[in-house]
């Protein structure tokens, strides 16, 4: 884990950094965040000490970062950068290998590492491998960049704003790819980000700076529902509410949903939910393949008359949504509830308007 | 007729005329002494009749074909059709001196005259239009380039010119001619080992140290401006004196004139290209890939020998290029101060009224010159790494 | 960007002056060398006066200069246009391939063509120059963005308007730059051109060589120097106007 000690840093006149202290806890994920010349990057910098600070004392494990030399403090630190960096003078494997053969590491290790490591950032190694920086696209050297910082397994990651040069697209999959690389590998990662989103996506905690000073420390849910002072507030932005739906994942949401198959009777019907507006229907293997209006039950005669078909993708969610893409689904539908499936399309449940109500009731008052 | 139906090729017709036009000078010059002014003979004088009218039939042949050199098998056929005039010409050349000496003194020279040399000139401006051509067919591209030199430079080992004058001057000094072969080599490359290694050196110091820069960049700039005999002869003086009151310089072989001052000269004269292009060279790695080494745990050093020079290698090179090339010339001068090599030859030709003297002076140098630049822009693409594209000041 | 060009100026006007007043005091010369070589009898060479060499310099340089400037950026010029565009390959690379002939070789092959004297040293200079002030007209109009062509074509300038206006104004800096490269080459080849009778501050460098004088060497050599250096910064701020 990392600690920081009333760590300050002087440039001239200018105060970046005014005395930070804050720890960073193992396997945790960290974002420094706040306007730009807040002292982030600096401060990110100073862990593996690229920028020596002025005063104070920064802690890795128990061991003052300041008794090592540096360059063998940064070969046990993976360090990514916006523009990456990558060396174009060697393939894509030797770019990863760069730590490990500062390390010494054999050759038949560095080649497993290198083919392991493109995997983990989903790429294919036969592929690219050999490929120079050149011949790749934005999206890839950013994942190849990552790779590169991950190779010698450190067990801190300083990221500093390592989706930046990329569309939004391409981020918010490169995004994607590193929290389920992250739940894997359990990094403690220090990441430096301009974008709340993805801060309030990724981090486990957010570090809100201003002008060198640490404003706020909290988790994302914290930053949301209490932020400590107006600044904050503002930063966040007023549409903390919905910020709140992307981190909360659906499946704690889940109720059970009404549904009844093809052939069931309409009186069926009418006993799978005495209160409810609709009812799901599915196949044999419990598929998703409408849902109908119990309103329409009087008039029908099967179920076939009065269902309206859709199909999973059309109009359900997934069970690894968050609730903001339920919210989502839902007023693009005109729906106030709408069905849960898994991978298969099969029923897991169904998640009202109401329930998401309930989720971020609170969180969108003043301070 | 076909011919005139599609668009001529200006450069290879205008080759052509001129080859048409080079059949009226004169061909050969007959002298009665190296130095003695000769007659000139025309074509048909020259190379008897039957080789007069072949080398005029190609001629014709080449400038009809320019007209449509649309296609590569008519851009192939010119181009080896202006081959076969350079070959003939030399051949013929070298037939003729035998046939024209065989009445005269044996003092007596036969030289190339205006006619042949622009007749050359000719063929080199009609093949390079049909090299254009052949973008395609690598095959066919090389031999149109260089059948003709292959053949002329087979002709040139066999003998079959050794009556024409210069290659009668050669063949009086041969060891001579070695000698100071191998001696101008010695001068460049010495000269050009040396101030490559200083110029590395000081082009990474300035771009180390703010405060060295300017300096460094305002005395190469200043000495590359200096005329190459300016500074032969403002080195002389000094070296002079102290050769002078330090014999144990002198038996060293240090003196005020020769080889001393010629290749502190020519080192000299090598930093600025080499300080330049390692500036630059140094300058355009990326802050961003220096910046992710360090963060990685390089030191200072691994990232100069890993990331910088091999980066920065391709155009550090072409600095060194540029001063060797540029040293072969200089060298030459160097001649006129005693320090030997190829322009020994020039200045005796000049001193002797010698134009066959001057030509071998003057032809070895610009070979050597142009081998030293194909060797080195060989090197410089052997050491530029494959990821980097290849952009060159 | 203004004061920069008029310090400069003012530089060189110094410079000049003070080479102009070096030169014409060839007393002091002879005072200079008499006292840094004893031994020789003579040091100043007798043939002309250094103000005569000096003129003797400049003159081959600027006439070969001169008909290199009025005959190279016009053949540059030529071959970036429609009816030249042929011909473009073949001069570029001439051009390039001109460059690794050493200026010595060049100047010595002149002899055998045309003989002796100033004529056959101006005009080998004269075709040497070429090489550089060609390249790099062609690099100059070539570096005009297609963009800025278009906008004044599209603004209803002819050809021959927007090379004037346009084109020539923003490749002046490079073309300059080749005529600088030129002039420096020549001045230090014209050197060269004592040997074969063009006279110039080389000759008494060559008679010192000959004779075995240093005196005669320094002679030539150190205005030669000066001469170069005075030029070169006389071009540069040339150079600097055109930025």
């Amino acid at each position: 884990m990392i600690r920081l000690e009333n760590v300050t840093k002087r440039f001239g006149d200018t105060i970046a950094v005014d005395n930070l202290s804050f720890e960073v806890n193992q396997g945790e994920v960290c974002v420094l965040i706040g306007p730009s010349g807040c002292g982030k990057t600096t401060t990110l910098r100073m862990i593996n000490r690229m920028t020596e600070p002025t005063s104070g004392r920064i802690f890795i494990n128990g061991k003052d970062t300041s008794t090592e030399k540096p360059e063998v403090l940064r070969r046990a630190i993976g360090y990514a950068i916006q523009s990456v960096g990558l060396f174009p003078h060697l393939t894509v494997a030797r770019n990863i290998a760069t730590v490990p053969e500062l390390l010494h590491w054999d050759e038949k290790r560095i080649a497993r590492r290198v083919e392991e490591l493109l995997l983990l950032v989903g790429l294919n190694p036969a592929q690219y491998a050999r490929k120079y920086p050149h011949q790749l696209s934005g999206g890839e050297a950013q994942r190849i960049g990552v790779a590169r910082a991950l190779a010698a397994d450190p067990s801190v990651l300083l990221m500093d704003e390592p989706f930046g040069a990329v569309d939004p697209l391409t981020r918010e999959r490169l995004q994607t790819q590193f929290a389920r690389i992250q739940q894997e590998l359990k990094k403690t990662v220090i990441m430096v980000t301009h974008d709340l989103d993805e801060a309030i996506r990724l981090a486990d905690r957010i570090a809100i700076m201003k002008s060198g000073r640490l404003v706020q420390y909290d988790t994302p849910e914290a930053l949301l529902t209490k932020p400590a002072n107006k600044f904050v507030h503002d930063f966040v932005g007023t549409d903390r509410a919905l910020k709140r739906l992307s981190r909360l994942p659906i499946m704690p949401y889940v109720r059970q949903a009404p549904s009844v198959t093809m052939n069931a009777t309409m009186d069926e019907v009418e006993a799978v939910c005495r209160h409810c507006q609709w009812v799901w229907v599915v196949n044999d293997q419990k598929r998703l393949l409408g849902w109908l209006d119990r309103g329409s039950i009087p008039s029908a005669s099967s179920v076939s008359d009065v269902i309206v078909r859709g199909t999973p993708e059309e109009i359900a969610v997934t069970g690894k949504a968050t609730l903001r893409e339920a919210l989502s689904r839902m007023l693009g539908q005109g729906l106030r509830s709408i069905p849960v499936v898994d991978e298969m399309g099969i029923l897991l449940g169904e998640i009202t308007l109401r329930d998401i109500e309930m989720a971020t009731a609170g969180t969108d008052t003043a301070p | 007729m076909i011919f005139l139906r599609a668009k001529p090729d200006s450069v290879a017709i205008t080759g052509a005329v001129i080859g048409l036009w080079s059949l009226l000078p004169g061909w050969l010059t007959l002298k009665p002494s190296r130095i003695a002014t000769g007659t000139s003979l025309s074509l048909w004088d020259s190379f008897t009749l039957p080789g007069a009218l072949s080398i005029i039939f190609l001629w014709l042949v080449c400038f009809s074909f320019s007209f449509r050199l649309k296609n590569e098998r008519l851009a192939l056929l010119t181009g080896i059709c202006a081959n076969l005039i350079a070959i003939a010409s030399f051949l013929m050349a070298g037939l003729s001196a035998e046939r024209l000496l065989a009445g005269e003194e044996a003092t007596a020279r036969v030289s190339l005259g205006a006619g042949i040399w622009l007749t050359l000139i000719a063929t080199y401006i009609v093949i390079f239009a049909a090299r254009q051509k052949l973008g395609q067919s690598p095959l066919w591209k090389n031999l149109v380039s260089w059948s003709g030199l292959a053949v002329i430079i087979f002709l040139f080992a066999s003998g079959w010119l050794n009556e024409l004058s210069i290659v009668r001057e050669f063949l009086d000094r041969e060891a001579r001619f070695m000698q100071e072969l191998v001696h101008h080599v010695m001068l460049v490359g010495v000269s050009v080992s040396i101030g490559g290694v200083l110029g590395i050196m000081l082009g990474i110091w300035a771009t180390r140290s703010g405060a060295a820069e300017k300096p460094v960049f305002f005395f190469s700039n200043i000495t590359q401006t200096i005329p190459s005999l300016a500074l032969f002869g403002l080195l002389i003086a000094p070296l002079s004196i102290l050769s002078f009151t330090f014999p144990t310089l002198r038996e060293l072989g240090i003196r005020g004139v020769g080889d001393t001052p010629a290749i502190i000269a020519l080192i000299i004269y090598s930093l600025l290209p080499v300080v330049r292009n390692t500036y630059v060279g140094l300058k355009q790695v990326p802050p961003a890939v220096i910046d992710a080494g360090r963060g990685m745990g390089m030191s200072r050093g691994q990232i100069f020998r890993r990331v910088e020079m091999p980066l920065a290698a391709p155009i550090v090179l072409e600095g060194v290029r540029t001063a060797t090339v540029q040293s072969v010339g200089l060298a030459a001068v160097a001649a006129l101060i005693g320090a030997g090599g190829l322009g020994w030859f020039i200045f005796q030709g000049l001193g002797q009224a010698a134009s066959d003297l001057i030509l071998l002076g003057a032809l070895p140098i610009i070979i050597l010159a142009i081998i030293a630049d194909i060797i080195m822009r060989t090197i410089v693409r052997l050491a530029t790494p494959k990821g980097v594209a290849g952009e060159t000041p | 960007m203004k004061n920069n060009q008029t310090r400069r100026w003012a530089i060189f006007s110094l410079l000049a002056v003070a080479f102009l007043v070096l030169i014409a005091n060839a007393g002091w010369w002879e005072a200079a060398l008499r006292f840094l070589f004893p031994g020789e009898t003579q040091v100043l060479h007798p043939r002309a006066s250094l103000i005569t060499l000096v003129k003797e310099h400049l003159t081959l340089v600027s006439i070969s200069s001169g008909l290199t400037i009025i005959v190279g950026v016009p053949l540059g010029i030529w071959v970036t246009r429609p009816t030249g565009r042929p011909f473009l390959p073949l001069v570029a690379d001439l051009t390039s391939f001109g460059q690794t002939f050493p200026p010595v070789a060049v100047l010595a092959l002149a002899v055998p063509m045309f003989g002796f004297g100033l004529v056959p040293t101006v005009l080998a200079l004269f075709f040497y120059g070429l090489l550089p002030v060609v390249r790099n007209t062609i690099a100059g109009l070539q570096s005009v963005s297609k963009d800025t062509l278009d906008a004044a074509l599209g603004i209803g300038m002819s050809r021959v308007q927007a090379l004037v206006r346009v084109e020539l104004p923003l490749a002046a800096r490079v073309i300059m730059a080749g005529v600088r490269i030129s002039v420096i080459i020549n001045i230090g080849t014209a050197m060269i051109g004592a040997v074969i009778g063009a006279g110039g501050l080389g000759s008494p460098i060559v008679a010192g060589l000959v004779q075995d004088n240093i005196a005669y060497i320094v002679e030539g050599a150190a205005p030669a120097a000066l001469l170069a250096i005075l030029a070169d910064h006389f071009l540069a701020t040339v150079e600097g106007h055109f930025a």
